[in-house]
């Protein structure tokens, strides 16, 4: 009874500082809301469209006018007129159009005589990589379209029909299947890891923040006496607000995601919103752990900075945890957002179920041992502060 | 004479204030963490990280209804590419279906029981793919290598072409989605490097209430000038060297494409760190102590990352985001880097460096004239205290 009374008192603590100080929340609930606010808006619909997509036409025929008005009918693509390879290739270069295409001189006369002429496709597939890979895409689509069209034309002339004209242009189909974001939209994609990561970044420096400055500020002894001199009714008093602060703004980032935009979602909300707990606290534990190594404000918030950043490159989302180098690879485990993506995906995208990603949920169950290796360090500098406080 | 004496004392000043900002730097442990650390290992990182960039192999199931010849020969051709490997040979759909949802296979292709008997009819055969979107890797991976084979196949039945093509695609021909990664990460670290750090900085110094310029005395109004240089100054040192490692050394050890001379690489770097320098001090005015700006304002840099326009493109950017673009250095300097690096010639970034220069210069202002108002307000209040 006493323990929770104690955890209760330091807990509403805590809550005078958040109230002293805007940066607590700032640092949480406004970081994340403007995070939210920016990502779930920039992707917009999830496909770029209207990409810019030069045409220099040498040939200037009704089939050549045609054919670029059909480029700019397309969805993806918008037509920029230019009337030379040169000037067409800077742009390209510098990334103002992300794909242009030369329609030959004669190019009409040359259909019409079957003699085959060639188009030049060229694409900038560095910059934007996904604009430049698109635009290319969309250019191929409809040089073979053109192609089709004429080879439907001609083999039609021959007496064949239809089912006979497509079994001879195109006789093998692919008829593919994106399982957990059909329309290969960069919002699903992206948007729930990057949110997450930017969530565990809040969590990293806000906690670090707030154990650190007892030091800093010398208000530590105080914070023991109130928790009657343990360490780990200071501690769980302290992160009890946060814990519920965190968890709350992520339950709402995933509301926001599978409700309300209808990100994909094929296992339970249920099992999404413990595996967020469970993240949130490995997270603390995490942070808990870092400063009470160090234990100073200073390099406590440094060190937080430093690692959760590099959380966005070894969760697995942006690049599969197999493309990295052999060494590199182990540092992943390092990182609880790598074992909340592996949740994510199992569950969010196929809804295989705790059978089959409970491993990654006893991975982060694990990260709450750490600060247990280090309690006593932090024991000892809240007691004695004798650390630099800057 | 008195023109000789204020312009003598101009560059004392500078001077003082310049070996004061560098000496703070040097012995702050946590703003040398900052510096060090990231300034000289991310750049190594992210090119262990990114700088290869594919999935080569990736396991596959396939679920082979039709089990003639020619579905084998797809299946066989399927594996050999160097996107895919063949895994599992799956008696149903369900099977590989499981497979997939435990994460054993990124990719399923469907073969149906009528398809050798389609191809031999002279109809259309058709196979179904199913692609992993965990990532974009494994959904590129499998595109391509099915793709691949689609049309190694119909070239067993050559039909007349009608329209033909040639396809260049000078760089990053086997569209790695993280090479350009790399080169934006050059730049963005010593843009982040210098805000975070020298933020910190001038936070400490707030929090301590000491000033920038303890060594020079009767500084006020237009001198304020002086602090921006002499501060900037030192900052200019640290920050050419660590750009000088980022983005031309690094990049000559990892052998990153590379079509920029080290001279025009220099050119760039120049106004990209004088711009960094002064977009710095111009938001860290607003830092009243020494850890906030980290916790503050580190998630800032995703959005950044983003609004470099190096994935998703800048033509499809919301309106109100492209404007925020323009506040950031990175907009401009990650971009240029990446835009010399392909061409190698100055002329093609001439819109980015004069991008740059308008920044330096409302920033040089804005962080002069903010740093005024700051020195200004508390006075009177100290006084009174």
């Amino acid at each position: 009874m006493n323990l929770f009374k104690q955890i209760g008192q330091v807990a509403r603590r805590e809550l005078r500082l958040w109230k002293a100080r805007p940066l607590y929340l700032w640092g949480s609930a406004g970081t994340v809301a403007l995070s939210a606010l920016f990502f779930l808006t920039f992707f917009q619909s999830g496909i770029p469209e209207k990409l810019p997509v030069g045409v220099v036409d040498l040939d200037g025929s009704s089939t050549s006018r045609n054919f670029t008005a059909q480029l700019d009918a397309t969805q993806l693509g918008k037509v920029v007129a230019f009337s030379d390879v040169t000037s067409a290739r800077k742009q390209l270069d510098r990334g103002d159009i992300y794909a242009f295409v030369v329609i030959p001189e004669r190019f009409d006369e040359e259909v019409q005589a079957f003699h085959c002429p060639k188009m030049e496709i060229y694409a900038n597939t560095l910059y934007p990589v996904i604009g430049g890979a698109l635009a290319y895409k969309d250019v191929m689509f409809l040089v073979n379209l053109t192609n089709g069209a004429v080879q439907r034309q001609v083999l039609r002339a021959k007496g064949l029909s239809d089912r006979e004209i497509m079994g001879i242009i195109q006789p093998l189909v692919l008829d593919a299947h994106n399982i957990g974001n059909g329309p290969t939209s960069y919002a699903y994609y992206l948007n729930n890891m990057i949110l997450a990561g930017i969530l565990a970044m809040a969590i990293m420096l806000v906690v670090s923040y707030a154990i650190g400055s007892e030091l800093k500020y010398g208000t530590s002894k105080q914070l023991l006496e109130l928790s009657d001199g343990s360490i780990l009714t200071a501690v769980w008093g302290k992160l009890l607000p946060y814990t519920l602060l965190f968890t709350l703004l992520g339950v709402c980032l995933q509301l926001l995601m599978f409700g309300v935009l209808g990100y994909p979602l094929q296992g339970s909300i249920g099992w999404m919103i413990v595996a967020m707990f469970f993240m949130v606290m490995a997270y603390e534990s995490v942070a808990l752990f870092i400063v009470s190594l160090v234990p100073t404000l200073r390099l406590g918030v440094c060190i937080s900075a430093l690692y959760s950043v590099l959380g966005f490159s070894f969760a697995g989302f942006t690049l599969p945890i197999e493309a990295l180098p052999g060494w590199l690879q182990g540092f992943s485990y390092l990182y609880p957002l790598r074992f909340y993506y592996q949740i994510f995906v199992r569950e969010a995208l196929y809804g295989a179920g705790i059978a089959v990603w409970w491993p990654a949920l006893v991975a982060l169950l694990a990260f709450q041992l750490l600060p247990y290796c280090t309690f006593l360090r932090l024991k000892n500098a809240y007691q004695y502060q004798n650390y630099p406080r800057n | 004479m008195a023109a000789k004496s204020y312009i003598g004392q101009w560059f004392q000043d500078v001077w003082n204030i310049f070996t004061n900002e560098l000496n703070l730097v040097l012995h702050d442990s946590g703003v040398m963490l900052i510096f060090l650390f990231a300034g000289l290992v991310y750049p190594l990182l992210y090119n262990c990280i990114y700088g290869h960039g594919v999935v080569d192999e990736m396991p596959v199931a396939v679920v082979d209804l039709s089990q003639g010849s020619d579905s084998r020969r797809y299946i066989q051709k399927l594996d050999a590419t160097r996107e895919c490997a063949v895994a599992y040979d799956c008696a149903s759909m369900r099977e590989a279906q499981a497979l997939m949802a435990e994460g054993k296979v990124h990719g399923i292709v469907g073969i149906p029981r009528d398809y050798d008997a389609a191809r031999a009819r002279g109809d259309q055969g058709v196979i179904s793919t199913y692609a992993d979107m965990s990532t974009f890797l494994y959904y590129k991976n499998l595109t391509l290598a099915t793709n691949l084979v689609m049309l190694d196949e119909m070239q067993s039945a050559p039909v007349d072409q009608y329209v033909g093509f040639d396809h260049h695609l000078p760089y990053n021909q086997n569209i790695s989605f993280t090479l350009f990664f790399v080169y934006m990460a050059l730049f963005m670290i010593l843009q982040q490097v210098m805000f975070y750090g020298s933020a910190t900085l001038a936070g400490t110094i707030r929090e301590e209430k000491r000033d920038f310029v303890t060594l020079t005395k009767n500084l006020s109004g237009l001198g304020m000038g002086r602090v921006s240089f002499g501060r900037g100054a030192a900052y200019f040192i640290i920050f050419l060297l660590l750009g000088l490692y980022g983005a031309i050394l690094v990049p000559h050890w990892f052998q990153l494409p590379m079509h920029a001379t080290w001279q025009d690489t220099l050119v760039l770097l120049l106004f990209f760190v004088t711009d960094i320098i002064f977009f710095s001090f111009t938001f860290s005015t607003f830092i009243d102590r020494r850890e906030t700006v980290l916790v503050m304002l580190l998630f800032v840099t995703p959005i950044a990352v983003f609004l470099t326009g190096f994935t998703w493109p800048a033509s499809s950017f919301p309106e109100v985001w492209r404007l925020l673009s323009y506040v950031f250095p990175s907009t401009f300097g990650c971009r240029a880097y990446m835009v010399l690096s392909q061409t190698g010639t100055l002329s093609s970034i001439a819109p980015e460096l004069r991008a740059m220069t308008l920044q330096i210069i409302v920033y040089f202002l804005l962080a002069t004239v903010l740093y005024y108002l700051r020195t200004r307000k508390p006075k009177p209040a100290a006084e009174t205290a």
